[in-house]
């Protein structure tokens, strides 16, 4: 067992040595022409199966296109199906897709129990399953994504420091993904330490929906004028925090608006005309560069013959403060590429 | 006399006989045929898929989908049987997430036996649906607001129990045996809720259909007003209704929620219109009222597999949706256009006349050798009750000289003896009364077109015998009810032998039977002793007059537009043979009565002319005729100016009576011998006519012909 993590942490080149143990030169010493026609060879015509939670949303659109511009460049085959943000039919294109058998499934769980047994059924079947950015109550060959705990401390600490003995608010966005979940526990565990700040609300926007993140953030700003703060989930969700705020007389800056994402644009803009005070970004155009490249990883290994479903790895991809004073070209995806 | 027939082409006489029309008429007037266009569409989907899709096929596809499929198809069916009641039921979805998350909230956080939570849980759905039922069936609210506000309220609470229990649903874990096998197991292969749903849909279908809680919830939904007027309780049916539709919804949600485990926001969101989609497409009428369990999961069944054959093609989800929603409007357009024009296209298509020819006329001239010569033996017919009567089709006379009639209301009439000027409704039956006889016992037996075969003994007391007969297995249409029964006679054994003149068109509409010429009547039999009935023979061309020979072994049969008699041989060598004995006849005839000398009366109920012998070998003149004349000005035999006939056992025609001016009895569709006098009936006439026959036997009368001398 030990051997085969130190293997997977060898990665590519690792592979070699299982393959080849009887011959009299050590596999490793590979020409780079032959080096590049085997990776070549390994990927092309591979099979990627990807389900996101829904097309819909830009990160997820943004995501998927970086994958498809990736993928095509390798020769593999990048299957994509949209659920649509509805649970059956994401289960109905899971238990297709593991029919089908393709060589890795890249699935984007919308909550920890969802597809759950189909992951397991998945594993049993011998299909490599990524997980991104949420995961599943069952684990699988890998997670990669944004630590969202992390998301939530770094939100919490931020608050702490702007808002010692006030009040402060947190936008909940689907209660039952583990996204929001997580989020939440790192908020509250920054919180648990600071007595001295009041959380005033929890409320959920119900589906990561703006209309009702605007509704909660009225009544709440409402019962509370004071509020210092107003910590989100999502850019979109928290732009309508922002709106509800300015809708309520506040100018700018008067409630400290954080928010977490992938990039969406109107992130970047608020954070230039200060609406926002904090974009913690974990930069869905290089999300989407990173997902090729486990995937990439994984298929290779999966070739030499490595069990990486035994792995479990799990990797948290990078988080960027975004603030006025910091926001450059690039922390923002654009829309409709 | 033997003629020469003119035959058209036989590639016309096919064409005009096959009638696609007609076929296309009897099929879109038949129920099954609305679920058989959905059905050939989920063929065609399913193949599409089959085929396009290597992986759609596999065992394990279809294994997964079925599951799937079957969560989907429980709340279809909910929404369809709430739209058959004539309602809608737009809460379905949030029913769904309710009782997902209350079934596994109660094994998975509560502990409770599985079995405990599943009864729970339906009962849970049961509940909600009850909710909606007894504010739509006792509180008299309508359905499309009450469960749409229904709807947003229970999805709040759903909404608020998630975010309360959002932790505890997120780790919930079932490891039950009895749960895993809801969720994964099969049976004969299905998965569990696939196998269940079968059974289930089956079950309901025949519910829905065939007992009485069925028919009420569909008779609701045709017209809530009609079915309290029939005496329907109809608050409690509606209730009844909504509170099973919560059950059935609880039942797919309960294999989602083992199948998946899983409590989330989106969960049964969209649900209600994806199953309002499903039974629209299946064609369950929007209007209610229309509708059976199949449709429902018929429309399920292509709604998924759109959804899925469009997923699988890699579309994104809004489009997926968007061309559901174009589905869903064709669906519903097609619906009503449907409704709307159905009757209109019957109608069109309702007349498929063929190509019948004719021999050349026999000649009927003035002062030519023939019997048939015209001439003005009517001139001095009495007219009896003139003006107290509306057209005495048939009459017929008792032992004691009284004259009894039907009438166009229905009513069965008696005139006696000697002045006849005084009217008495002896029945009241309904339908047109036609053909009339007494049988042994002086009951008199009743032809009634649109009702069937009826009784009325000698105080008037009414009793039906029959309104049906065996139905001919090559017609699509359903043919076993009497539509138009005419003419009627006895046997010595007591069977009656009657004809139902046409099997297609209703008495108003006797003159489109004409224009067809196709031959929809049928020869019957009613056996007293056993109380059935027996066709005998159809594909007659307007059977109508029925009399048995005097020696009691044949029955003659007029058809009508076929200007022909046959006989049917009840003993001898040709029993059961049904031979033409008349043929090419100068009038079209109607009823045939015994006559004292051994011989037969007949009346020519018109007279055929060159013009309408033309117009019945050419179909599509007839057709044009039909769809673009009023009914007076088509070409038909002359029906004001009839004729009777004599004619004797051998068939020959040995004279006829004629009302040359067309002054006393210009239509004649009966005649009677009794005691020296010849009385005469027609179906347009305000008079029963009576003529005198000097050379008869003054002291015949039917009743003895038949039954003997008592």
């Amino acid at each position: 067992m030990r051997k085969i993590i130190g293997l997977l942490i060898a990665g590519v080149i690792g592979s070699a040595v299982l393959a080849g143990p009887g011959n009299a030169q050590s596999p490793g010493w590979i020409k780079s022409a032959e080096f590049e026609k085997q990776i070549q060879d390994t990927l092309k015509g591979k099979k990627v199966a990807w389900l996101p939670e829904s097309l819909s949303f830009s990160l997820v659109s943004e995501w998927t296109r970086v994958m498809k511009e990736q993928f095509e460049k390798d020769g593999i085959e990048f299957i994509v199906r949209d659920p649509n943000a509805d649970p059956q039919r994401g289960s109905e294109i899971l238990s297709a897709y593991i029919n089908e058998k393709p060589d890795l499934l890249l699935i984007h769980n919308p909550n920890v129990q969802l597809y759950a047994r189909q992951l397991e059924q998945a594993t049993q079947a011998g299909i490599p399953v990524v997980q991104v950015n949420m995961v599943s109550n069952f684990k699988t060959d890998a997670f990669i994504g944004v630590n969202s705990v992390e998301l939530g401390r770094l939100e919490a600490r931020r608050v702490v420091e702007l808002c010692k003995g006030k009040k402060v608010a947190l936008m909940k966005g689907s209660v039952t993904s583990s996204y929001s979940l997580d989020i939440t526990a790192g908020v509250k565990e920054v919180l648990a330490e600071h007595p001295d700040i009041e959380l005033v609300s929890e409320q959920t926007a119900g589906l990561w929906d703006p209309k009702g993140a605007y509704d909660v953030a009225t009544t709440v700003i409402q019962q509370h004028p004071d509020l210092c703060a107003y910590m989100g989930q999502w850019e979109p969700m928290d732009a309508a925090i922002a709106k509800a705020a300015e809708a309520a007389g506040k100018k700018p800056g008067d409630i400290k608006i954080m928010t977490v994402g992938g990039g969406d644009p109107i992130a970047c803009e608020y954070i230039k005309n200060g609406m926002f005070d904090t974009f913690f970004d974990y930069q869905s155009t290089l999300q989407g560069q990173e997902y090729v490249d486990l995937v990439r990883t994984v298929l290779q290994q999966r070739a030499a013959g490595i069990d990486t479903a035994a792995a479990r790895i799990g990797i948290f991809t990078p988080i960027k403060r975004v603030t006025k004073e910091t926001i450059a070209e690039g922390d923002c995806y654009k829309t409709n590429q | 006399m033997t003629a020469h027939i003119e035959q058209a082409p036989l590639v016309r006489r096919v064409f005009w006989r096959l009638a696609p029309t007609r076929l296309f008429a009897d099929l879109i007037s038949k129920s099954w045929m609305e679920s058989v266009i959905p059905f050939v569409l989920f063929v065609g989907i399913f193949t599409y898929l089959y085929i396009a899709n290597p992986a759609f096929g596999t065992i394990g596809n279809l294994q997964s989908i079925s599951a799937s499929f079957s969560e989907f198809a429980f709340p279809a069916i909910a929404v369809g049987l709430t739209l058959i009641s004539g309602g809608i039921d737009l809460s379905v979805g949030a029913i769904f997430a309710l009782v997902d998350f209350a079934v596994l909230f109660m094994i998975g956080v509560w502990g409770l036996p599985t079995w405990l939570a599943i009864l729970l849980a339906i009962a849970l759905g049961g509940v909600i649906g009850a909710i909606n039922g007894f504010l739509i069936g006792f509180m008299k609210t309508r359905p499309v607001l009450t469960t749409l506000v229904a709807l947003i309220i229970y999805r709040s609470i759903f909404n608020l129990i998630t975010l309360n229990y959002s932790e505890e649903l997120a780790v919930i874990y079932i490891e039950d045996p009895t749960w895993n096998f809801i969720a994964t197991g099969r049976i004969l292969g299905a998965p569990v809720s696939a196998a269940t749903l079968v059974i289930f849909a089956v079950v309901a279908h025949v519910i829905l259909r065939n007992t009485k809680l069925g028919w009420r919830v569909a008779a609701v939904g045709s017209s809530k007003k009609a079915a309290r007027h029939a005496g329907i309780n109809y608050p409690l049916v509606l209730f009844l209704t909504y509170c099973g539709a919560g059950m059935v919804t609880a039942l797919g949600a309960i294999f989602y929620a083992a199948r998946l485990g899983s409590v989330a926001g989106p969960t049964g969101q969209g649900l209600e219109i994806q199953a309002l989609s499903a039974v629209v497409v299946g064609g369950i009428s929007l209007a209610g009222g229309r509708g059976t369990v199949a449709r429902a999961v018929l429309g399920a069944a292509i709604v998924f597999l759109i959804q899925n054959g469009l997923t699988n093609i890699g579309l994104p989800g809004y489009f997926t949706a968007g061309i559901l929603g174009f589905v869903v409007i064709l669906a519903v357009g097609a619906d009503i256009r449907w409704e709307k024009n159905k009757g209109k296209a019957i109608e069109k298509t309702l007349v498929n006349p063929i190509v019948f020819s004719f021999a050349s006329t026999p000649d009927t001239s003035p002062g030519s050798q023939s019997p048939l010569a015209l001439n003005d033996r009517l001139k001095d017919a009495e007219g009896l009750a003139v003006g107290l009567i509306e057209g005495p089709e048939d009459v017929v006379v008792d032992r004691l000289g009284r004259i009894y009639t039907g009438e166009r209301q229905g009513r069965i009439i008696r005139f006696s003896p000697p002045y006849f000027n005084e009217r008495e409704v002896f029945a009241r039956i309904g339908g047109r009364p036609l053909g009339l006889v007494f049988d042994k016992d002086e009951n008199l037996i009743v032809c009634v077109a649109g009702m069937g075969l009826f009784q009325v003994d000698q105080q008037g007391k009414v009793e039906k015998l029959t309104d049906r007969t065996t139905r001919n297995w090559l017609s699509i249409l359903d043919n076993s009810r009497l539509r138009m029964a005419d003419d009627l006679d006895i046997a010595p054994d007591g069977k009656i032998y009657f004809s139902d003149a046409t099997d297609r068109f209703d008495l108003h509409d006797w003159t489109y039977d004409s224009l067809e010429g196709r031959g929809n009547g049928r020869l019957c039999v009613y056996d007293p002793a056993t109380k059935k009935t027996r066709t005998i023979s159809h594909g007659l061309n307007f059977a109508n007059g029925i009399c048995l020979a005097h020696d009691g072994r044949s029955v003659f049969v007029a058809e009508t537009w076929a200007a022909r008699v046959r006989r049917y041989w009840l003993e001898g060598p040709k029993k059961g043979k049904l031979e033409v004995f008349l043929d090419n006849l100068a009038g079209v005839p109607d009823n045939i009565n015994r006559a004292s000398d051994g011989t037969y009366w007949m009346a020519f109920a018109g007279m055929r002319s060159p013009m309408y012998d033309i117009s019945m070998r050419h179909p599509g003149v007839r057709l044009r005729m039909l769809k673009q004349l009023p009914r007076d000005e088509w070409l038909f035999p002359s029906m004001n100016h009839g004729c009777l006939v004599k004619f004797d056992e051998s068939g020959r025609i040995l004279e006829s009576y004629w009302d040359k001016k067309a002054e006393k009895h210009p239509m004649l569709t009966s005649m009677r011998e009794h005691k020296g006098y010849l009385y005469l009936g027609g179906l347009e006439n305000n008079r029963i006519g009576r003529i005198q026959l000097p050379d008869a036997d003054q002291n015949w009368t039917a009743h003895d012909s038949y039954w003997g001398k008592s």
